[in-house]
């Protein structure tokens, strides 16, 4: 009965050519190759191609060093430019606090850090109250000291009077903490602020019982 | 990575240089077929190594840096000159024909004119000589992805580990692409009439 041959994947033809086919598939293919006579043609193409290549090479070695040193040339130029230059030291060569040995380093680009600095101070400001609050609440303060620091007798009709007022509004009151004195002839206020539009409304108290 | 020439030591960049400008240089000349362009995409390279102060764990990592760094800068040279002569392809074309059907001519009447007086050896190599221009044809006229795997393996002796690594594939993909582009060689060859093929 006649043998029916297996032939490898081509690929592997060119693999063996290449002589990168590991033992034992080496010498399995060089087995076949030796009872196919289709694979054994193939090969030999492969190797033709390969001299047919190398004889087509059309490098001349003088042209090579010929290009060789004057890209040398050209780069020692270079060379000698960049070490008259001094190194800019990275950020973190120049600020070692931020580099901690065996960490990973991160890159930041300048901007970016800068824009994130500014949203920091920004929000912490917002925080902490250095914009805007403050102003506001110094502008209630001055006109908070309008109202007489004896107002005692008035502080119940105030506190019906505010209770009409619309829930929205944010009222401030503050009586004067250093008027030893109450102001003479002074008309009691109050202050009602506004947060929609930031704007205090300053309101003179009504009399005992005037309010509903 | 760049030592000072003090240390007794030769410099690292001067013994990278001196390692792979020659592999370079010959491989950017297949790509691109001239030699001037071949030289700046080369120096580009060295230039790059310098600018950025780049670090590499080992000489071969920074040889296969360096190669692909190169083949890139190649072939994107290659590219850009196809697109510059796409406008005058047809004007090209017909030149070109016209061109080797007068090279033709005068050829045959000087073989004709030699042939009385040559030998054997001087005819085959003339062969050899029209064989070989047309194995430089049918390769520049390889998809880039084939070319330059034949071009490493070929030309530099680089095996299939080394070329994965250059162009960033796996092995098996190098196995595909080194059969693909022998057999398309094998196809514009046949096309040609050459008697490489098969």
């Amino acid at each position: 009965m006649r043998e029916v041959l297996m032939c490898p994947d081509e690929t592997l033809l060119t693999a063996y050519v290449d002589d990168e086919v590991p033992s034992p598939w080496k010498e399995r293919i060089e087995m076949h190759l030796g009872q196919c006579e289709r694979c054994r043609s193939r090969v030999a193409q492969y190797r033709a191609l390969r001299s047919a290549l190398r004889v087509a090479d059309a490098i001349d070695d003088s042209h090579l060093q010929e290009a060789a040193q004057r890209i040398q040339a050209s780069l020692d130029s270079r060379m000698m430019e960049l070490s008259r230059a001094p190194h800019r030291k990275s950020a973190f060569e120049r600020y070692p606090i931020f580099y901690m040995p065996g960490s990973k380093r991160i890159s930041v680009p300048l901007p970016v850090l800068a824009a994130s600095l500014l949203l920091f101070v920004f929000f912490a400001g917002l925080a902490f109250g250095f914009f805007g609050l403050h102003k506001n609440a110094s502008q209630a303060f001055v006109l908070s000291t309008k109202l007489p620091a004896d107002t005692s007798a008035n502080i119940e009709s105030l506190v019906s009077t505010l209770s009409q007022t619309d829930p929205s509004m944010f009222v401030t009151i503050k009586a004067p903490e250093n008027i030893s004195q109450p102001l003479p002839n002074t008309p009691p206020v109050y202050v009602i602020y506004n947060t929609a539009d930031q704007k205090p409304t300053v309101m003179a108290v009504p009399a005992q019982g005037e309010a509903k | 990575m760049f030592k000072d020439k003090d240390d007794g030591q030769e410099p690292d960049f001067d013994r990278i240089f001196a390692q792979n400008i020659d592999l370079l240089l010959r491989i950017a000349v297949r790509i691109t077929n001239d030699w001037e362009s071949a030289e700046d995409v080369v120096q580009d390279a060295f230039g790059k190594l310098i600018e950025k102060r780049m670090q590499f764990p080992s000489d071969e990592d920074a040889r296969f840096w360096l190669i692909r760094v190169v083949k890139n800068g190649a072939i994107n040279w290659s590219k850009r000159k196809v697109r510059e002569f796409k406008a005058y392809e047809h004007w090209w074309n017909a030149e070109t024909t016209q061109a080797k059907t007068s090279a033709n001519a005068a050829l045959n009447g000087e073989e004709q004119n030699q042939n009385a007086g040559t030998d054997q050896s001087a005819e085959h190599e003339l062969l050899m000589e029209e064989s070989a221009q047309e194995v430089r044809a049918a390769l520049m006229r390889l998809p880039e992805k084939l070319r330059i795997v034949l071009i490493l393996k070929e030309y530099e002796g680089m095996n299939y580990k080394e070329i994965a690594k250059v162009l960033g594939i796996t092995e098996g993909n190098v196995k595909v692409r080194a059969f693909r582009a022998r057999e398309a060689l094998f196809s514009l060859l046949n096309e040609g009439g050459s008697h490489v093929s098969r």
